[in-house]
């Protein structure tokens, strides 16, 4: 019972009572009731993805001045606006977790904190490749860079701080400390074109400057990256539960 | 042309490696869960 209690956070369902220890940790391997879910979500992500790559290469038209290196734009932007929103949550689930305390907080937090380190990794990698071929460097110490790679040093930060505490309450307090702190830099990175002078292309650049067809394939491209930080998001989340279970019950066999 | 094809790969290998770093990690943990499951199981059957 101490198990199943402690793995859902600390709120255990009146029917695990009845469960034998075996059934509780088949309901723990046997996966979430939304398995099936996580399997649909899988193909839609795949099925939109082919399609997202069909409308960046073919469908959007060519920039006049920029040429193919524009076709970056694409996928830069999605995976920009992913990263947002993967912190985002970080801070709202080290928020929740201070506030509840509920262990199920925590895991969101950390995966959501693995997936954005991924995605900003990226986001910083197709940015240099862009600005290599617009700006005619690799790196340049502007705004939106700079604050974009402190956010990502802050979240590797973030997960190093996971890696060296452990599965511990007072590990999961302080990350969800730095969750929250480390929260700042993201309106700071998304207001840094129009705060300073930035060799950035400005966010209205989105918002007005593009034809129709351009408009379209961003448009879906954001809803895909969003479906597959979706899919990668529960994944992490699944494997943080199970780990926390694994670790749990090992603690259990040997004590 | 070659930096939007190093781009892409970018993207796609990075993305693609995780979710598949992603899947073999999940997997190791259930196995782990599984056998850890089935020590606690027999020591609890041993003592009843």
């Amino acid at each position: 019972m101490q198990v199943a209690r402690e793995t859902t956070g600390g709120v255990a369902p009146p029917a695990a009572a009845s469960q034998t220890g075996a059934r509780r940790v088949r309901t723990l391997i046997g996966a979430t009731p939304g398995e099936r879910a996580v399997t649909a979500l899988g193909l839609v992500t795949g099925v939109c993805m082919l399609v997202t790559i069909w409308a960046i290469l073919v469908a959007a038209p060519v920039d006049v001045v920029q040429g193919m290196p524009f076709r970056i734009f694409y996928f830069h932007v999605p995976v920009a606006w992913v990263t947002f929103l993967a912190f985002f949550i970080v801070f709202v689930a080290s928020v929740a977790y201070l506030w509840r305390r509920d262990e199920r907080w925590d895991w969101m937090a950390r995966a959501a904190a693995e997936v954005g380190t991924i995605f900003t990794t990226v986001t910083l990698i197709t940015g240099s490749l862009w600005g290599r071929t617009i700006w005619g460097t690799w790196w340049t110490w502007d705004p939106r860079l700079t604050t974009t790679l402190i956010l990502w040093f802050i979240y590797v930060g973030y997960l190093m701080l996971r890696s060296y505490t452990g599965r511990t309450a007072s590990g999961a307090r302080t990350a969800a400390v730095l969750g929250i702190v480390g929260f700042v830099d993201v309106p700071i990175d998304y207001l840094s074109v129009t705060w300073w002078r930035s060799l950035h292309p400005p966010t209205t650049y989105v918002q007005s400057g593009l034809p129709a067809s351009a408009a379209g394939t961003l448009m879906f491209s954001l809803f895909t990256f969003t479906l597959l930080f979706s899919l990668l998001l529960v994944l992490a989340y699944q494997l943080q539960r199970v780990q926390t279970g694994a670790e749990k019950l090992r603690g259990q066999a040997e004590g | 042309m070659g930096y939007l094809v190093v781009a892409f790969a970018a993207v796609w290998i990075g993305i693609a490696g995780y979710l598949g770093w992603l899947a073999l990690r999940l997997r190791g943990a259930r196995a782990e869960l599984a056998a850890v499951s089935e020590l606690v199981r027999e020591s609890s059957a041993e003592k009843s």
